[in-house]
């Protein structure tokens, strides 16, 4: 069988089998990240296409000494949180001058972490230390990998794991 | 045993899934059953690694992976035949130059129709000066034409890229 990074040098040739195959070889592991970490089936949808597609415009600047999975998660990633910040500015846009709808939004923030149930505030972790958990917990994904996707030191994915878990734990022993 | 130590090893198994495994083999047994602290805090990762693990999703239907193979293998043929622009251009600028020949032939045909019609109202100067016009208004409109023949095929060139 060929490996990832094989594949990828032939996807780097114009080889659409090889990226037929690596799309089917990973489509389901990227989509269960995109899933957990866009938290919405249909964005996962599109942001795994649109990653397939910038894998396919940059295959040919792929760095064949990369590794090919942290690549792919780091693109799915990069796309998941650009979606993530355009809805935020168009929300907050939206919500600019509506008193109600912000104090709304603000005590949703604000409810106590003794009130939800561990996936709740998984789900409510910042963007930067939820993307690791699920990197790492569901896609198995290790420092090393995870340091490659993000693009930041290992030492800062270890921190941010712990910070997660810390995070999760506030509050738990109230609960 | 320092307690941080211990708590940060237990997070890694937990994340790791191999929590009740690695604090058997690893003897951490012992110290989190003393230490209130590091025990609460197995417990708590427990309760994480349940809920965590509760949290399946739904797998990515068959028809979204086709569409991913298919949008990224028509931007990859896209980006792999860029060699192809000349020939392309060439052969759109053959097929209108082929039209040319009709379009002289026809703006003869109407400014000669044209003079013989007129020529008793329309004084010499005035009927020259309308087939200049005549003439000068088609050349524009036929270079025109021309000149969009090398935009309209990049276009085409790039549009899989752009909607896929």
């Amino acid at each position: 069988m060929e490996t990832d990074e094989e594949l990828m040098a032939a996807v780097a040739r114009g080889d659409e089998r090889a990226l037929v195959v690596l799309i089917e070889r990973h489509a389901a592991r990227l989509h269960g990240f995109l899933s957990r970490f866009a938290r919405d089936r249909d964005d996962a949808d599109d942001l795994l296409q649109d990653t397939w597609v910038r894998v396919a415009r940059g295959a040919k600047s792929f760095d064949p000494n990369r590794r090919v999975r942290p690549w792919l998660f780091g693109i799915a990633s990069n796309l998941a949180r650009d979606l993530h910040r355009r809805r935020s500015v168009r929300l907050r846009a939206s919500h600019e001058g509506s008193g109600e709808v912000a104090a709304a939004a603000q005590r949703a923030v604000l409810r106590p972490l003794e009130r939800m149930d561990l996936r709740e505030r998984l789900a409510r972790l910042p963007e930067r230390l939820r993307e690791v958990l699920v990197l790492r917990f569901y896609e198995g994904l290790d420092e090393a990998e995870m340091a490659e996707a993000l693009g930041v030191p290992r030492g800062t994915v270890k921190s941010r794991l712990h910070g997660a878990i810390r995070e999760l734990r506030r509050g738990w022993e109230g609960a | 045993m320092i307690c941080d130590t211990v708590q940060e090893r237990l997070d890694e198994l937990a994340l790791a899934r191999t929590l009740e495994a690695g604090v058997a083999s690893e003897g951490l047994h012992a110290h989190v059953g003393q230490c209130g602290a590091c025990g609460s805090h197995l417990h708590f990762l427990q309760q994480l690694g349940d809920a965590l693990a509760d949290g399946a999703v739904e797998p990515v239907a068959p028809a979204v992976v086709s569409a991913a193979q298919r949008r990224a293998a028509r931007v990859l043929r896209a980006r792999a035949e860029p060699r192809g622009l000349g020939r392309e251009l060439g052969a759109a600028l053959a097929v209108a130059l082929l039209a040319l020949p009709l379009v002289v032939v026809h703006a003869y045909l109407v400014v000669e129709g044209a003079a013989w019609l007129l020529a008793t109202w329309v004084p010499e100067p005035v009927l020259a000066w309308l087939g200049v016009v005549y003439l000068a208004s088609l050349a524009l409109g036929v270079g025109a034409l021309y000149g969009i023949i090398p935009l309209a095929v990049a276009s085409r060139r790039r549009s899989p890229m752009e909607t896929a």
